[in-house]
């Protein structure tokens, strides 16, 4: 369990992190969002204690992590793949992190097997490829069997079935009830993966929320509706304070109108529906649209004095021109 | 969902706690498993023995004329010193693998792996501490009592050896152990405080090499002699040699004046581990 409390960090005159606040549960996957550069790193950075906060605190169950004195067994993390010295094997890296505990020598095989290492351990980690050294930090932050899992983007680097092995590996290490924290940009894999969602953009908490809140948040984009009787619907759409624009094959979409509203007035008028389907912004869009906005923020200052964010307006077509 | 997440089986880890001992295996294992630092620790040992039987052997030629061995008894020859020649080349690359040892985890990001495993970074360091003066001591010994044995072997084909018993040889040869393996230590004290090998390591040669000849041009009315005489590498040159230099701290002195700035330059180092981001 990690719980940040007004979390800030400041290099020079740049705010990393600004006031964050946040808790990681047990039990469950907790996805770290935000675009790159906006503070994820460095706050999985302060929750190990690497970094000092400028100001607030993170507590590892319930005390600072540097205070625990079985650190291994607290938070097992995978900071970044580089956190290994290349001169040394796999075997050896993770032997000399297991001796500062007295961990058996029979989990680090253990681990080694668990990531599918076996037959490189033996050799330089200088020399492994992104995904061997992601695997390799995987083994690393289970090596103490951890309450609390830390990664930081641990699909970096990994190919396809890499990418579903760890997938399935946080959920599982979350259904043994451990604190799952993982952070990542892509919102597509946090959407698979976790239950919850800390989502921040320039080192402000954007949303602390579960997955499908976030996803309620997204309003509906508009309702793709098709209908043979074109002329018809655009009335229906005009009269109920809609608008409509032709989008592929023959389908419109209608903004203003909610598909219940439609769905009325077309079964009132008679007119028939081939298609009703209500259409939300992506996870993916979402994310972008809230970030950006953070991003923006910061990048002009207070929003007082800045230019405002531009805003792409694709103007709606005229029942006219529909109607051509 | 909160709700449903909290009632779920919370995990209840085996608390592995980190020791002191433990520790010390780490970096025993971390030491010893890193082709540099090893390739380093032969190059250093190779030094001490290698450069010691050859300027034995050297000297040992010059001895042939009458006439130069002559002149070089009445100079007061030390054969213990002309063996151990290798040592003070040696000192700066023993530094070296101080240096590695800890700038090598600061370059790889391995700092942060063993930060996370010993969070109180000063065990850490403590250990590493530790592990690098028995190594450096332990090879160096052998090296240094080798050097010693082989080159008095050579010297003493003209009858110019110098024996184990004679008054103040062995002192001499642990006063080198004891040097090698300060420079080891100071090296990584000062990785600790740059964290960039080729950084630290030019330090380590321009405080071994260059300051003490810098100091020697200090005038008098600005306290040359007693700069020179308590400058960190120059506490040495007593207690490694046979021979006393006046103008130099005695053996013991010197050994703890050259102590205290290990200590110092320790505690610096640990200063900036503890306090500075990794």
């Amino acid at each position: 369990m990690i719980e940040a409390v007004g979390l800030r960090k400041v290099y020079g005159k740049k705010v990393a992190v600004h006031d964050l606040s946040f808790t990681v549960r047990p039990g469950i996957v907790t996805g770290f969002l935000g675009p790159n550069g906006s503070g994820k790193s460095t706050t999985m950075r302060m929750v190990m204690g690497l970094d000092r906060p400028t100001a607030g605190q993170v507590l590892v169950d319930g005390r600072p992590f540097a205070q625990h004195r079985a650190p291994l067994s607290a938070v097992g993390a995978l900071l970044d793949a580089k956190a290994v010295h290349t001169g040394r094997s796999a075997h050896r890296h993770l032997q000399s992190m297991a001796a500062t505990a007295g961990i058996p020598r029979s989990r680090v095989d253990e681990v080694v097997d668990l990531v599918g290492l076996r037959e490189v351990a033996r050799k330089r980690a200088g020399g492994f490829s992104l995904g061997m050294g992601q695997r390799l930090g995987i083994a690393s932050a289970l090596l103490g069997d951890p309450a609390t899992v830390m990664f930081d983007e641990p699909g970096n680097g990994l190919d396809p079935d890499g990418i579903l092995w760890i997938r399935n590996l946080m959920k599982e290490l979350a259904s043994q009830g451990r604190a799952v924290f993982v952070s990542s940009h892509l919102m597509s894999e946090m959407a698979l993966t976790a239950e919850h969602l800390v989502v921040i953009g320039k080192g402000r908490l954007i949303a602390d929320e579960s997955v499908q809140s976030f996803i309620d948040r997204v309003q509906p984009r508009g309702v793709t509706v098709r209908s043979p009787q074109v002329s018809q619907l655009t009335d229906l759409v005009v009269d109920g304070g809609g608008t409509l624009r032709p989008v592929d094959d023959g389908a419109f979409e209608v903004r203003g109108m909610s598909a219940v509203a439609i769905g009325d007035a077309a079964a009132a008028r008679g007119v028939a529906l081939h298609e009703l389907t209500t259409v939300r912004a992506s996870l993916e869009e979402a994310f972008m649209e809230l970030t950006a906005s953070a991003v923006e923020y910061q990048a002009h200052g207070t929003a007082a004095d800045g230019p405002q964010p531009a805003v792409a307006v694709v103007p709606d077509r005229t029942r006219e021109e529909v109607a051509r | 969902m909160s709700t449903a997440a909290l009632e779920k089986q919370q995990f209840t880890p085996v608390e592995r706690r980190v020791t002191f001992g433990g520790l010390l295996r780490s970096e025993w294992i971390k030491f010893w498993s890193v082709r540099s630092i090893v390739v380093t620790m032969v190059v250093a040992f190779v030094a001490v023995v290698g450069l010691g039987v050859l300027l034995a052997w050297a000297t040992s030629s010059a001895f042939a004329d009458p006439e130069t061995a002559r002149e070089m008894a009445a100079q007061g020859f030390d054969p213990v010193a002309a063996s151990l020649q290798g040592a003070q080349m040696a000192s700066l690359i023993v530094a070296a693998v101080g240096v590695i040892v800890i700038a090598g985890e600061f370059s790889t990001g391995m700092i942060r792996t063993s930060f996370a495993a010993a969070p109180g970074r000063l065990g850490v360091f403590a250990a590493k501490a530790v592990v690098l003066a028995v190594s450096v001591a332990a090879v160096m010994a052998v090296a240094v009592f080798l050097a010693f044995l082989l080159g008095q072997a050579v010297l003493e084909t003209k009858d110019v050896g110098a024996s184990l018993g004679d008054d103040d040889v062995v002192r001499a040869l642990l006063g080198n152990v004891a040097m090698l393996t300060g420079f080891a230590l100071s090296g990584l004290a000062v990785g600790a405080l740059l964290r960039n090998s080729a950084g630290a390591i030019c330090t380590v040669l321009a405080a071994i090499f260059v300051v003490p000849l810098l100091l020697m041009a200090v005038p008098e009315s600005w306290g040359g002699e007693g700069i020179r005489e308590f400058y960190f590498t120059n506490t040495t040159t007593n207690f490694v040699n046979v021979t006393s230099q006046p103008v130099f701290l005695d053996p013991l002195p010197g050994l703890a004046v050259f102590a205290a700035w290990i200590a110092v330059l320790l505690g610096l180092g640990a200063l900036a581990l503890k306090t500075r981001d990794v």
